[in-house]
């Protein structure tokens, strides 16, 4: 063993290696901030897929509790989880990513099995094909390996992958790289990564995914280009939840259908009772925000994905914005609205979350998206809707009422209502007559032109971009106040939101060409876009948001500063004028990184969140991530 | 009355307490091992920070296992535990051959301290199931268990995985600890 100055530089090494984007995540699990070093691949895991590993005698080790050689720190650096995945999921379709459930061992157990035992997805066009070309290479591998530094190294890795070989029969881990640091790597596949899903959908055939589906990999499975922004935390998802969200959904589907189609032919009707509801929500939910934290509130507010996220689940059923600016003591004042509500609402949320990947099952863009906000599940979520509310309410006014794209429409409120119906049928209905009272005198003109011009689902679609858009502008460091008064000043807000609106809904048609038919003119796309499903919209959420937190670990991620958060911030209004200029067809740079920013300008948010304990309980995990990364 | 016939029986007849530390490097089925024995069960475990603890009542008497993490940082924490203590459990991969080496300093390590030299030591061969796994006395040479003085102890073939040879070698601490120790 090393003198102990040598085990503190290397471990050292390796908290710098856990820096590196991919390294920042799990790569299994796509969980933040792993621990744990898998010996075997050289991967980074965190300590539950740690614990599967083992069960596979994959050899781990915790970077804070165990002692790391030389040789070993230089097969972390020559490995890592970019490195990891370009040999274990070379097949894997990241355009698909599907999120592994932490929570889920029985599938993170599926997932690695598939990966590193059977290899399925390590380089052959098939998964069944234990690849006969890989075993030779891997001997090959090992006597290269043997020839570095390997010699001396009294764990040495070339045992464990033999030991491999003897249980599965099939070759193990391979360390095959050429030196070069992570990081070089990493940028160097970067484009790979940001196109790669495309390059890839192309030969993910259905029968793989249909193969993947039977064998048991869930539905959120893994893991991806590692970088942190794309990713959710899992941490939320209890995995009965998980498991009971599809018959969740669609019972609540059947159910509601009926009155769905009702709702949507007599809007006006039924639409005050939502709104009621989502009035009655928002409170609760603010109630609630105010009462946990400032801080976390704020996190939410920044949130680009978890809007978005929001966004699509929501629009239908909370069509109405609460004016989320509105005044904190309202909620506050109001007749104690009980705490379960938000536990309930949020777990709703979840149901129509995971629901959602459901329908959309054929969109791989969809899988992305929904893993963004899955994350957000709990209360967090609220938080978010609020601010889509807002959004929603401010540039309802001047969302042109749509016209008839019935089918589309259909598709929508079929997605969309039986979460109505459910908060109507549920607990909702107590909370909406106490609300009302309160939510029309604070109802915001804007609101009430929404109302009239029934932008319905459409609009709000179009405005959940908005706010998407808007929460990313408004992102600041500077404070929730900012980014509340901004929303108040519906005057200035709606301009700002109407702008947007309209250019996000143009890119969205422009990337989605496909999916949406076809419609040149623009006004019109908007809604035909918005109508005519999620996906396309997702897709282009999750673009550029992929995109952005590509682009950002390319440029860096570590040194995000704070500065260009703020730059974003002061630069609101210009944001859209600014992508307007830019090309349509490829999503612009610099959006992403307006998305992307937000993420980092939370860091100061992250001291308060670790205070609040060791325990990495779900909500803790999900402010961390919200925080920025703690990766330091 | 009752009660004191029961603690007169018990004394009289076994029912000891047994306090038990179950040390071994990470990764060899410590924790694997204590609950297979006080569930009889395969749980999924995770790298253990910090110990695990667990009462196990066999053969009359209370066994108070405490698991104790294995990585290497956290192996100076153990000696926290070895007051009071009756018997070692050391748990030993038998497939992590290269690992025997470290595997045998830290068992001799333990050997030497002082607050330990009443404990028996029992050996766990364990993860026998696994291919490659040396055998029990592949284990006793690789440990240099015989240069073990002035202490009882044994070594048994395991696999927690299967639950073989545990109860074999919980029998024989029983057996040692009612026989010997007090």
């Amino acid at each position: 063993m090393g003198s102990r100055k040598e085990e503190e530089r290397n471990e050292k090494i390796i908290r710098g290696l856990m820096k590196l984007p991919p390294n920042r995540r799990c790569i299994n699990c796509n969980s933040l901030g792993p621990q744990y070093v898998c010996t075997n691949f050289w991967t980074f895991i965190c300590i539950t897929c740690s614990g599967i590993h083992r069960e596979f005698t994959h050899r781990v080790k915790s970077v804070s509790m165990a002692k790391f050689t030389l040789q070993e720190v230089e097969a972390l650096q020559n490995g890592g989880n970019q490195h990891a995945r370009e040999i274990y999921l070379k097949d894997w379709d990241f355009q698909r990513q599907r999120f592994l459930d932490t929570s889920n061992v029985d599938k993170i157990r599926e997932f690695i099995r598939n990966v590193y035992v059977d290899r399925r997805y390590a380089g052959g066009k098939t998964s069944s094909k234990p690849p006969r070309d890989v075993q030779s290479s891997k001997i090959h591998e090992d006597e290269t390996r043997r020839a570095s530094s390997y010699h001396s190294y009294s764990q040495s890795p070339p045992y464990d992958y033999q030991y491999e070989d003897r249980r599965y029969g099939k070759p193990g881990a391979v360390l095959t790289r050429k030196p070069g640091s992570d990081r070089g790597l990493y940028e160097g596949k970067m484009s790979n990564l940001i196109y790669g899903p495309g390059r890839l959908s192309d030969h993910a055939s259905e029968e793989r995914f249909a193969n993947e589906g039977s064998s048991g990999v869930s539905d959120y499975s893994v893991s991806s280009g590692g970088d942190p922004f794309k990713y959710d935390l899992k941490y939320s998802n209890g995995p009965s939840r998980a498991s009971s969200s599809e018959d969740v959904w669609s019972q609540r589907r059947k159910t509601s259908f009926s009155e769905t189609s009702a709702t949507r032919d007599a809007d006006r009707i039924p639409r005050p009772q939502r709104t009621a509801s989502s009035g009655s929500f928002g409170s609760v939910d603010r109630n609630s925000l105010y009462l946990k934290s400032f801080n976390s509130s704020l996190d939410f507010f920044t949130e680009p994905e978890q809007a978005s996220g929001l966004l699509q689940d929501k629009l239908s059923t909370f069509p109405q914005p609460s004016g989320p600016t509105r005044s904190i003591s309202w909620d506050l004042s109001r007749p104690p609205v009980p705490q379960e509500p938000i536990s309930s609402a949020s777990s709703f949320d979840l149901f129509q979350l995971q629901a959602l990947p459901q329908i959309l099952l054929n969109s791989s863009h969809l899988y992305i998206w929904i893993k963004h906000h899955q994350s957000y599940l709990s209360l967090k979520i609220m938080v978010g809707q609020h601010l889509i509310h807002l959004c929603q309410a401010t540039s309802a006014a001047y969302i042109e009422k749509p016209a008839g794209i019935l089918s589309s429409k259909e598709l929508l409120s079929e997605k969309l209502d039986p979460f109505a119906s459910l908060n109507s049928s549920m607990q909702w209905p107590s909370f909406e007559t106490s609300n009302v009272d309160g939510s029309s005198s604070i109802i915001t003109s804007p609101w009430q032109n929404l109302h009239d011009e029934q932008a319905s689902v459409l609009s709000t679609n179009t405005q959940a971009w908005n706010a998407f858009g808007d929460s990313s502008g408004l992102l600041p460091v500077e404070a929730i106040n900012q980014g509340l008064q901004v929303h108040n000043l519906s005057s200035t807000g709606d301009q700002c939101l109407d702008l947007r609106a309209s250019e996000d809904m143009n890119k969205v048609w422009v990337q989605n060409p496909d999916s949406t038919g076809g419609v040149p003119d623009h006004n019109v796309p908007l809604d035909v876009v918005a109508g005519s499903s999620f996906p396309p919209y997702v897709f282009s959420l999750m673009e550029e948001t992929q995109l952005g937190g590509l682009n950002h670990k390319s440029s860096n991620p570590f040194d995000l500063p704070y500065d260009s958060a703020l730059e974003q911030n002061n630069s609101f209004v210009d944001m859209s004028s600014l992508q307007a200029a830019l090309p349509k067809t490829q999503m612009p740079s610099t959006f992403d990184d307006a998305v992307a920013q937000p993420w980092f300008s939370q860091k100061p948010v992250a001291p308060y969140i670790q205070a609040a304990g060791q325990g990495m309980s779900s909500h803790e995990d999900l402010l961390l991530l919200l925080a920025g990364n703690p990766f330091a | 009355m009752g009660i004191m016939f029961t603690r007169l029986f018990s004394s009289v007849f076994g029912n000891k307490e047994a306090r038990i530390l179950v040390l071994g490097l990470d990764n060899a089925g410590k924790t694997t091992i204590l609950y297979r024995l006080q569930m009889g069960e395969v749980v999924s475990t995770i790298p253990t920070i910090g110990f695990n603890v667990e009462t196990l009542q066999y053969n009359n008497i209370k066994f108070q296992v405490w698991d104790m993490g294995g990585q290497t940082s956290i192996r100076p924490y153990w000696r926290c535990y070895f007051p009071n203590t009756q018997a070692i459990i050391y748990v030993v991969d038998s497939s992590d051959t290269d690992r025997l080496v470290i595997a045998k300093d830290e068992f001799h390590a333990i050997l030497e301290e002082e607050e330990l030299k009443g404990a028996v030591v029992l050996v766990f061969a364990n993860k026998q199931d696994l291919p490659g796994a040396l055998d029990d006395a592949s284990v006793t040479e690789a440990l240099e268990l015989h240069k073990i003085k002035n202490r009882q102890w044994a070594i048994f073939k395991t696999s927690a995985i299967k639950g073989e040879g545990l109860f074999e070698g919980l029998d024989w601490l029983s057996n040692t600890l009612k026989s010997g120790g007090g």
